[in-house]
């Protein structure tokens, strides 16, 4: 993979000034992503993942800010595009899907009408081909009877179904990236698989860049070349993703790994355990490790340093002072 | 669906009978009606004359379903004052006040929309602040005194309009404006409300992440779902300025029934002020009813459910 990444993103900062101050929430973000790669990027809510793709999109809340060192997809410069022409690389170029096909798809108008307004909003044409396109696309993601379903508003179909009809809203204009927010969180484990099959088989046929954010690894794992694992605004581990899931690096993506069924690294895979503590307020003070509150391996030293980012291997990296060996767990803790 | 009209249906028939009985019984609550016909300087035997004339001796359950019946087949009695066929008199009158009506609820629909987009877009800015306090002015401002107001620059000093009466659309268009921006507020609070949802939703993300164009996110994609309760409020509220009526067309003297009604009151008439109380809540009832299936028209989760 020598030729230049479809998207890359050099120290995304996200700040959030509000009346209660100033958040940082997402700090310092680097990643490229090459065409027809899966990234997948795990953390927990409140990690920054979904605004850091938020930012990629230009879809950040009021009162939110970005700088970044670097920000290109297809070799747009995406810090200095202006409005108009960020909204025609939605859909033809980035195409995202979110985690609620319930709420995400207007209630109030027919899935025809929906898919058909994308296609005409950035390819133009007659409805006809629209229409046409629409059904296309419907059949593509596996939805029979794709021609009765244009008349159908979004509540009458399952949330399967909706996500489907959401992955063909995403494919109308032939993206060349598609950004997947928490794609199953809402679904049937069941129907999660086939969204998962999807999802993958539609990469395969064409050639798709895929963000997949999650925070399952479980999920991520399924589909994704290479995962990022983000905590407190920013990646504390990355790399190939059958070596993170096998030989976790960072103290908290075996953390996570442990909250998994079926996962290597549970000794006995009946036992899970879970992180203690919450994910942090990313204000005030954030030197340091973000972690170390609730890491079992904490030392002086995460709260006096920041960690460096380690190379592990030519592409895997984590954000911690200490190497798996080095570790020493602490001595245990009265609990309050 | 249907099951929902239905239940609609009979919950409207429901109130409407209730209505009636309100409006019959409250009516007696003012006084005996035998003496304000009589009139105060009647002597015992012209009152008891009076009484057994209208039947007005008899027991108030046994009037109250002659009257019922009566009205059912649209024979509300004759007016005491005019001895004329009430419904007649309704007849003449009705369109006066349903045209003033309508003219009033589009002219508050038409200000109260604009308004409540416009402060929805610039939120918590000074343009929302501005089309908050145009439309909370209209609550504010008591609608005679804003009528009176509107008379004396427009129709005195300016002369672009008639004062009184009601013989051209010029007499209409004061009236509207002055019933009309009495519901504009709470109309453009409820529009103002329905787009800061809709623009907080998911699907309007969704829009805006596959790079529509503002236009569609907004009146596409947005108002319409704001508008589905804003719809159903105008229905009501279009009830509501029949009612309303009575102060604008007193103080504009346009010949509908809330005037007709005002005159009834003062004079005692009771079966036109039992008749336009009936009619008045039955429009209510029936509107009401309408803007049910007029929100289940609209929205089409609610078609579907029970």
């Amino acid at each position: 993979m020598t030729a230049a990444p479809l998207l890359r993103l050099r120290s995304l900062h996200v700040e959030i000034r509000n009346e209660a101050g100033r958040v940082h929430p997402v700090r310092g973000v680097s990643f490229d992503l090459h065409a027809g790669e899966t990234l997948g990027i795990a953390g927990e809510s409140g990690s920054g993942k979904s605004l850091t793709l938020m930012a990629l999109l230009g879809l950040l809340p009021r009162g939110a800010t970005l700088r970044a060192d670097q920000m290109t997809f297809d070799g747009a410069d995406l810090t200095k595009i202006g409005a108009a022409q960020m909204r025609r690389l939605m859909a033809t170029g980035i195409a995202t899907i979110f985690q609620d096909p319930m709420t995400c798809l207007n209630p109030v108008l027919k899935i025809g009408s929906l898919l058909e307004e994308v296609y005409l909003c950035h390819r133009g044409g007659t409805r006809k081909a629209a229409t046409a396109r629409a059904v296309e696309m419907l059949e593509r993601v596996g939805i029979a009877n794709a021609a009765d379903r244009l008349g159908q508003y979004p509540h009458e179909l399952s949330g399967g179904l909706r996500q489907r009809v959401m992955i063909a809203m995403a494919l109308m204009c032939e993206p060349k990236l598609l950004i997947a927010d928490e794609p199953t969180t809402a679904l049937d484990v069941t129907v999660q698989a086939g969204i998962l099959n999807l999802l993958d088989q539609l990469q395969r046929d064409l050639g798709l860049a895929i963000i997949l954010v999650s925070h399952d690894l479980g999920v991520i794992g399924r589909l994704s070349h290479r995962v990022a694992v983000m905590y407190g605004g920013q990646i504390v581990e990355t790399g190939p993703a059958r070596s993170v899931l096998q030989a976790p690096q960072h103290p908290y993506t075996e953390a996570l790994l442990r909250c998994i069924p079926g996962m290597k690294v549970n000794p006995q895979s009946a036992r899970l355990t879970p992180i203690p503590g919450q994910v942090g307020v990313m204000s005030g003070d954030l030197s340091g490790c973000q972690f170390r509150d609730r890491c079992r391996f904490a030392q002086s030293r995460c709260t006096e340093a920041d960690p460096p980012l380690t190379e592990i291997a030519s592409t895997w990296r984590s954000r911690c002072h200490f190497l798996p060996d080095e570790r020493l767990v602490k001595p245990e803790e009265t609990p309050a | 669906m249907l099951r929902y009209v239905i239940r609609r249906f009979l919950l409207a028939l429901l109130t409407l009978i209730t209505v009636s009985a309100l409006a019959f019984f409250m009516t007696w609550l003012s006084g005996d009606p035998a003496l304000a016909i009589a009139g105060d300087t009647a002597s015992a035997e012209d009152i008891a004359a009076v009484r057994d004339h209208y039947g007005l001796d008899r027991p108030i359950v046994a009037q109250y379903f002659s009257w019922a019946g009566r009205a059912l087949r649209g024979d509300f009695g004759v007016s005491y004052h005019f001895d004329l066929p009430v419904s007649e008199m309704l007849a003449t009158r009705l369109p006066v006040t349903m045209t003033l009506g309508a003219a009033s609820i589009l002219f508050a629909l038409a200000l109260a929309i604009p308004l409540g987009v416009l402060a929805a877009v610039y939120n918590n800015t000074i343009i929302d602040r501005a089309a908050l306090t145009i439309a909370v002015l209209g609550q504010a401002i008591p609608t005679f005194w804003f009528a009176l107001m509107m008379m004396i620059l427009f129709g005195i000093t300016l002369r672009w309009l008639p004062i009184s009466g009601g013989g051209s659309w010029a007499h209409y268009v004061m009236p509207t404006i002055a019933l009309g921006y009495f519901a504009t507020p709470v109309l453009m609070r409820l529009t103002r409300a329905g787009m800061l949802e809709a623009l907080e939703s998911d699907y309007i993300r969704t829009a805006r992440a596959y790079g529509l164009p503002i236009r569609s996110i907004l009146f596409r994609h947005a108002l319409r779902n704001a508008l589905i309760p804003v719809v159903a409020l105008a229905a009501v509220q279009f009830g509501f300025m029949l009612g309303g009526s009575i102060v604008i067309e007193t103080v504009f003297s346009l010949p509908g029934i809330g005037w007709l009604g005002y005159d009834a009151i003062l004079r005692g008439d009771l079966p036109v002020v039992q008749a336009i109380l009936l009619v008045v809540a039955g429009f209510y009832v029936i509107l009401t009813f309408l803007a049910d299936l007029l929100n289940a028209a609209l929205d089409p989760r609610m078609r579907s459910a029970g």
